[in-house]
């Protein structure tokens, strides 16, 4: 599967209109020779074929070459912006659980009754709410309108200088060095972006919790247990909750990737340093290596997902038969 | 004002009760005397001063951490609040790494004398050899070949080591782009016995280790990198090259919002704040508390293209008709918010070699609807107008107010966004009709001007113009000497320009530069990056 | 029952549902007529009264070239929902037939197929379809087809999950005995009895084709200005949310996240419907 995702990137790329060598031509008096002598550096005027397999050996061999527009390595550029990615979705679906699943436990434990209904609207609006929208409220409301968020762009604040990255991840980085002032600031500039985010994580979540949470009360296990006088609370977090969990994780692992992925105009509208942004930038302005870069290691953290996922899956429930 | 007030004050101490923030110790360290804090848009991709790809951010760079034989000197800009702001002085060449030239008697020769003393980075001695070095790699690397050219310097025999100290440039005929060009970007005089050490069989001239590395002799050495986000240049204390050494230390950070650098202008927490859009200069401005220094670079200019060679633009009475459409000052108002020079509703004769200057029109849709009648489009014709994706505070208002103005005459126009990447392909190849381009020239002398945008096959004739008319006078032009005689071409040039009109120009922008009352020494370098030997923040 | 009494019975039961395809009613009523009873030009600017808040002239107020942001959200609602039905309708055709061929006919054809939209499932899928908005160039039509692409894998799933369980069923059996060919049984027989989960699909499906789109013309992909549309508005409107005028981004915001509420919730109820677990 990762082949065929190599192969299409590959080949999609190079149907977008534009010609790199020309972009990339950015002496003021560049001629048609320059173009040439450019195209030849960059080896695009080799055919596909021979590009994909000198691509193909590059990776082989973990190199994933350079970036046009930063003039870095892809790898370090990505080493660089994947912990800011990961980071903030992490910080996201936290955020989305966190909300979402007490919220459809409950609304399955006290159905069809006006807090289900809540519930249920509360879904369809965090569903229908275009993230990019969700986003610029929070800025106005926050920001401009109560000035209790510090300014919606980037990772740090504007006037401070970065600390050097230790693992990358801006929490965990300040954690490791006791710096608490560090960690909050870190943490106060990743609320509205991650509030933003896990704004859509929220509706499926939240649905897939409740139906879940529903078919389990309604088994025979949990009617037994109940016949047996169980309390409540016992039943519920004991009998019906794991059962119901393993539906839920699979949707976890469709969110997750999706937020890694799709996360490019969070990403762009709070300035966020991240890989989305960057595959963005690359992708308009011709720089063919880090938008492969990118693809792959979504592709590549997409398969790490559904194998966890499987893992978990068959950790709650021994029948749950491994697919890899 | 009110709002804006508030979020100074309101915002530090809301923000820092909730998280902390004012009172980071991180904050104070990015403040203090000898620390010059630069906030710009976009990040450079490479130190080598004539890098393939490089961007007009590494500029801010391989300006700095190299120098160049001889470089423009400064003229103090007399407009309101331009108090010690400089320009460079296109007429006046200084001495830079070179103590001294002399031109020979027929202008072909140019002996440069060394700098006794002068010293790289490392601490090596500037010599003839570093010299002969870079310019033989400015006149071989893809991106830096042709401009030399343009200075009649294409061949490294031409560059002749006399002795440690003295090196001669031979061009086959007295140019007066050799020297200027001398001074421009790409040959940076290179630390040639560091930078053989990297040179390999495929890559004589070190580009894969100068683009990552620096082997120069700048008034800067370059401090941390950290690519894409800031880099710090630190002053370097034995250069000689100067009047003046810098003492301060460069602290450029990339902040890609333009709402975040306002912010931090606003706050007054930047000494230098570029790339803002006209909207927010205007504020600022208006709010008074900072200094914004609006300085058009003469030869940057912002135009409506038309593509001459397809029809309709092929009749010249359709351009002037278009260009008699354009709602000049509306556009220039309400998009560039007044920020820079128009030219549009110049005189209606030529009265100056001066150019770029204002063309005689102004939006007259009668005018325009005549003109385009006679030129046998009554009823107008369909057509597009293309603009950069990412052009989204100057084209997409541009070429909305356009399509409504041109609709007035009954041309109907669709607008269409072109992804960045795409464009340059798109100009390259001729194939747009009708868009938006903004370009300047780095030599001033009008000829060339016309020679790159009025003239010639590349994408800087933006206007497809083949005039074989313009051909003629711009190839007599280039060697002409004779004051009296190559003012008279210059006349015509411009004569053409304005009643042919293949492209529009529509106004000169300002480069706004918001500045802290502690900088003084501005100067803005004709590369529009910025030049940053000659500030000096006060304690 | 009657089937007017079975109707009444539902919709008692999903009061919210009823008032969602109301809502959606009058959203497409307002997509048809809107453009020709907007008080003003959507296209006209007017530079001297650029960035006015509401007001009784302009109800929505004006944005940064003086356009009327009421007219230029009412004249959106009809891109926006033909983008969403053009795309949804053609990858809901293609991806049911060819995953009810592939799941009827399994074997190699399947497994090829299969394997193709794992690849296609495996793309991030906003980013893919940015890109294929870029490779098409960037017009209307290339959303459409970029978003019809990348729903494409969804349906192809759906049907070939749902044919290849009824595959062995005896009604499939008595219709191939009884000679009926390979197309005549999937058209006839299977996909309409696989068809209540594809309708439930749609209907969550053109929300989110909605987003979709006002997220790429957000971007700066797809929708070339002047032309109204919700998300080029947003977009517009964001540079200047920030010194206060909300009203840019507040009237088109809300006009779609209200659009894909109502879809949202209308395929919720209607899979509440189909469902006849969860009718109670």
């Amino acid at each position: 599967m990762l082949f065929g995702v190599l192969v299409v990137t590959f080949v999609l790329i190079r149907a977008l209109p534009g010609d790199p060598a020309i972009q990339y031509a950015t002496s003021p008096s560049a001629g048609p020779a320059e173009i040439e002598q450019i195209r030849r550096d960059l080896g695009l005027d080799r055919t596909v074929i021979e590009q994909f397999g000198i691509y193909l050996g590059q990776i082989a061999e973990g190199d994933f070459g350079y970036s046009l527009q930063t003039g870095q390595p892809v790898l370090s550029d990505f080493a660089v912006r994947l912990p800011a990615t990961l980071e903030l979705a992490a910080m996201a679906f936290v955020i989305a659980i966190v909300v979402s699943l007490p919220l459809g436990i409950a609304a399955a434990i006290w159905r069809n009754t006006w807090f289900d209904q809540v519930c249920r609207v509360l879904s369809s609006f965090a569903a229908a709410m275009p993230v990019f929208f969700f986003g610029l409220l929070l800025i106005y409301f926050f920001y401009f309108r109560w000035g209790i968020t510090s300014e919606p762009i980037g990772r740090w604040p504007a006037m401070m200088i970065p600390p050097i990255p230790i693992t990358g991840f801006a929490t965990v980085d300040a954690i490791l060095t006791r710096d608490s002032s560090l960690f909050w600031t870190a943490l106060g500039k990743m609320l509205m972006p991650a509030t933003s985010m896990a704004i859509f994580a929220i509706a499926p979540l939240l649905r897939m919790m409740r139906g879940a949470m529903i078919d389990a009360l309604d088994s025979d296990y949990v009617l037994a247990a109940n016949a047996f006088g169980l309390s409540r609370t016992k039943v519920v977090l004991q009998y019906a909750l794991p059962n119901a969990m393993l539906p839920v994780l699979a949707t976890m692992g469709m969110v997750l990737s999706t937020m890694i992925g799709a996360n490019v105009m969070i990403e762009k509208l709070f300035a966020w340093p991240g890989i989305g942004a960057y595959a963005v930038n690359s992708l308009m302005s011709l720089d063919y290596a880090p938008i492969q870069a990118f693809v792959l290691i979504v592709a590549v953290m997409f398969v790490l997902m559904t194998l966890l996922i499987d893992i978990l899956s068959a950790a709650i429930d021994p029948r749950y038969k491994l697919k890899g | 004002m009110q709002r804006r007030d508030f979020l100074g004050t309101g915002l530090a101490l809301g923000g820092a009760a909730a998280f902390g923030l004012a009172f980071h110790p991180r904050l104070a360290r990015a403040q203090g005397a000898n620390v010059i804090r630069v906030l710009a848009e976009g990040a450079p991709n490479t130190f080598d001063p004539a890098g393939t790809g490089y961007n007009i951010p590494s500029v801010n760079i391989t300006w700095k951490v190299y120098d160049r034989l001889i470089t423009f000197g400064q003229m103090a800009l007399d407009g309101e609040g331009q108090d010690d702001a400089y320009i460079y002085d296109y007429d006046n060449l200084v001495p830079q790494a070179a103590e001294s030239w002399t031109v020979s008697e027929d202008g072909a020769t140019i002996t440069f004398k060394m700098r006794e003393g002068a010293v790289f980075h490392d601490g090596s001695p500037v010599t003839a050899e570093d010299v002969k070095w870079s310019l033989d790699r400015a006149v071989n690397v893809t991106t830096a070949k042709n401009q030399m050219g343009t200075g009649s310097m294409t061949d490294p025999a031409q560059f002749v080591v006399v002795d440690p100290m003295t090196i001669t440039v031979t061009v086959p005929k007295a140019d007066r782009f050799t020297l200027p060009n001398l001074a421009l970007l790409f040959p940076a005089i290179i630390n040639s016995k560091l930078a053989k050490e990297h040179v390999t069989a495929e890559d004589p001239w070190a580009t894969e280790w100068l683009k990552n590395n620096v082997a120069g002799g700048g008034p800067f050495k370059m401090g941390q990198y950290q690519a894409g986000q800031q880099f710090v240049l630190e002053p370097f204390a034995e250069w000689k090259n100067g009047d003046r050494v810098p003492d301060d230390r460069i602290l450029y950070q990339i902040v890609p919002q333009a709402a975040s650098r306002r912010l931090a202008a606003e706050r007054g927490e930047a000494d230098l704040v570029r790339d803002l859009p006209g909207r927010d200069v205007k504020d600022l401005m208006e709010a008074g508390k900072v200094k914004v220094l609006g300085i058009a670079n003469p030869a940057t200019v912002t135009y409506i293209a038309m593509n001459n060679l397809i029809a309709p633009f092929d009749n010249m009475k359709v351009r002037q008709a278009i260009a008699f459409s354009v709602p000049y000052q509306d556009m220039f108002e309400a998009v560039l918010y007044g920020r820079g020079n128009p030219m549009f509703g110049g005189p209606a004769e030529v009265t100056s070699t001066q150019w770029p200057s204002p063309l005689p029109y102004s939006q007259d849709l009668d005018k325009a609807k005549a003109l385009l009648a006679e030129a046998g489009f009554p009823d107008g014709f369909e057509t597009t107008f293309s603009i950069d994706a990412d052009d989204v505070t100057v084209g997409e208002p541009v070429a909305i107010l356009m399509q409504e103005a041109l609709g007035k005459i009954g041309i109907k126009v669709t607008i269409d966004k072109v992804p960045s990447g795409q464009m340059g392909t798109l100009l390259t190849e001729k194939k747009l009709p009708l868009f938006i381009a903004n370009a300047g020239a780095w030599l001033r002398s009008p000829d060339y001007f016309f020679r790159i945008f009025y003239q010639g096959g590349t994408r800087w004739n933006f206007g497809s113009y083949e005039s074989p008319e313009m051909v003629q006078i711009v190839a007599d032009a280039r060697w002409e000497t004779d004051q009296a005689k190559y003012d008279a071409l210059v006349m015509r040039m411009i004569e053409l320009a304005r009643t042919e009109v293949p492209v529009i120009p529509l106004w000169s922008a300002f480069q706004d530069t918001v500045v802290s009352p502690a900088m003084s020494g501005y100067t803005y370098m004709f590369h529009r990056s910025l030049e940053l030997r000659h500030l000096d923040k006060k304690a | 029952m009657t089937l007017a009494a079975d109707v009444r019975f539902i919709l008692k039961r999903n009061f919210v549902t009823a008032l969602a395809g109301v809502l959606i009613v009058a959203l497409m009523i307002i997509a048809v007529i809107g453009p020709y009873v907007v008080p003003h030009d959507p296209l006209s600017t007017n530079l001297r009264a650029v960035l006015v808040p509401p007001s009784a002239a302009n109800w929505f107020g004006t944005d940064h070239l003086g356009r009327d942001i009421f007219s230029r959200v009412v004249t959106a609602a009809r891109l926006d929902f033909a983008i969403a039905i053009a795309a949804v309708g053609m990858s809901a055709v293609i991806g049911t037939a060819v995953g009810a061929l592939s799941g009827y006919v399994g074997g190699v054809l399947d497994r090829i197929l299969a394997r193709v939209v794992d690849v296609m499932m495996a793309f991030p899928l906003f980013v893919a379809a940015m890109a294929l908005v870029a490779v098409f160039g960037n017009s209307v039509q290339s959303i459409v087809l970029a978003t019809a692409i990348i729903n494409l894998p969804f349906y192809f799933r759906l049907m070939r999950a749902e044919i290849a369980q009824r595959r062995e069923a005896g009604y499939v059996e008595a219709a191939i005995i009884n000679g009926n060919g390979l197309g005549r049984i999937l058209f006839r027989f299977l996909i309409p009895n696989a068809m209540p989960p594809v309708i439930v699909q749609i209907s969550l499906n053109l929300g989110w084709a909605i987003l979709n789109t006002a997220g790429l013309a957000f971007i700066g992909l797809g929708v070339a200005p002047p032309t109204p549309e919700w998300g080029i508005m947003i977009q517009e409107g964001a540079s200047v949310m920030i010194s206060g005028h909300w009203w840019v981004v507040v009237f088109p915001g809300a006009a779609l996240a209200l659009s894909v509420f109502c879809f949202s919730l209308l395929g919720d109820g209607i899979r509440d419907i189909m469902d006849p677990r969860r009718r109670s």
